[in-house]
């Protein structure tokens, strides 16, 4: 199943549109096995944007299922770069407040 | 026994330049705010308002017009023509819901960002941000670096108000450069909780021992201090951080207001003041030089940030 981000904008700053974003990757995710995100002509995103549309994900799905089952396509190498930061930091953050993050 | 009316007037200044004007000429006490029953702002003798009064004098009239909807609230727009003007173009009646018949407006060459109402609702829409990126380039003539990290920290303070203030009516924010100066000021402002509050109701200053408002506000421009409350849990805590890193870069200024507490930081000074009228929610200024534009861009400091990489893509 593709969806494409540029659905919901080209910027991504805030994060009351990361909540629609991530509430629709959720639906996807319980009906279609592999769901790939289509970042063409997003050009930014910040780290509190990244972070409420994936960590959850991850945090339901255990990091090796959110890696098999999300793909990324067309993504720049910034935003792929600031959804990784801001990911890990979630991650860590959670571990440090003793939340278990499936493998 | 019926009780007289109470009305105060506050009679505005010829200048107010600064958020600590604002602040001695408001009412900050909810308490002597309730026994009020009409509350005039005569700006009438005013021929001089910057952005960092602007703003916050915005959402205190704001605020109280929300929270207060029975109370008289009168705006004595100022004689003087060019800030009437400055005002209107600004949507400060607008916003206020004054009654106010605009000479002209033309936002081409205009070198400021209207007073913008951020709330949850204006935040969904799917142009928000684009709209706003469009006027920091359109407007401000900053080199590319500079305008994805201003456009990243506007982002990140705009999440701060809506995820964390806990305001019931948003927050307002404005900005305006000042060419002869090459100054660029922006300003956001809100009535919630303030920064100590939203901290210390979470677990962020288990391991910060002052009970000092304006210390605690200085804690939360650390990495990753985040309150991880009101509605959004998955915040990063970062917004005040790489704003704090700009400023100290760009040899800018920058002055948070938060409860009981200020913190102004000069360059790389940070200094202290409490407050002896505290102000309810959150407000933070600062102002950029343009002449010395940054080096990176801050979007590339994700590369450089010390985290652990449980997960790769």
């Amino acid at each position: 199943m593709n969806f494409r981000m540029d659905s919901y904008g080209t910027i991504f700053w805030l994060t009351e549109k990361a909540l629609l974003v991530k509430s629709e990757l959720q639906n996807l995710l319980s009906n279609h096995d592999i769901v790939t995100v289509d970042f063409e002509n997003i050009t930014q995103i910040t780290p509190s944007c990244a972070a409420m549309m994936f960590s959850p994900l991850v945090e339901s799905l255990g990091i090796s299922e959110f890696k098999r089952r999300i793909i990324f396509d067309n993504i720049d190498k910034e935003v792929l770069s600031i959804i990784r930061y801001a990911v890990n930091s979630r991650i860590k953050f959670l571990k440090d407040s003793g939340k278990q993050i499936k493998k | 026994m019926t009780q007289t009316p109470t009305q105060i007037r506050i009679v505005f200044p010829k200048k107010v330049r600064n958020f600590d004007s604002v602040i001695k000429q408001s009412l900050n006490s909810i308490d002597v705010l309730k026994k009020i029953d009409h509350i005039i702002f005569d700006m009438r003798t005013l021929i001089f308002l910057t952005p960092s009064a602007l703003c916050p004098l915005t959402a205190y009239i704001h605020f109280i017009k929300r929270k207060f909807p029975n109370k008289k609230v009168t705006i004595l727009a100022p004689r003087d023509f060019d800030l009437q003007n400055y005002l209107s173009r600004m949507n400060f009646f607008k916003l206020l819901d004054v009654d106010f018949r605009e000479v002209n407006r033309c936002t081409k060459n205009q070198s400021f960002i209207e007073l913008t109402h951020i709330t949850k609702e204006s935040a969904r829409g799917i142009g928000f941000e684009k709209n706003f990126s469009d006027m920091l380039e359109d407007r401000l003539n900053c080199n590319h670096n500079f305008l994805s990290s201003l456009g990243f920290i506007v982002g990140e303070l705009i999440n701060n108000i809506i995820d964390h203030s806990e305001s019931e009516c948003g927050g307002f924010m404005c900005a305006q450069m000042y060419p002869a100066k090459d100054i660029l000021e922006i300003c956001f402002s809100d009535f919630g909780i303030g920064i100590p509050a939203s901290l210390k109701n979470s677990l962020a200053l288990e391991n910060f021992d002052s009970n000092e408002d304006c210390e605690q506000i200085d804690y939360s421009l650390n990495f990753g201090v985040t309150s991880g409350s009101g509605t959004n849990k998955s915040n990063t805590g970062q917004g005040l951080y790489f704003l704090t890193k700009l400023i100290k870069e760009n040899k800018g200024r920058m002055k948070i207001f938060s409860n009981n507490g200020m913190i102004l930081i000069n360059k790389n000074e940070h200094k202290f003041e409490s407050l002896k009228s505290p102000w309810i929610g959150t407000t933070i200024m600062f102002e950029l030089n343009l002449n010395n534009p940054i080096s990176n861009s801050f979007l590339d400091l994700p590369k450089d940030a010390n985290v652990d990489y449980y997960i790769d893509f």
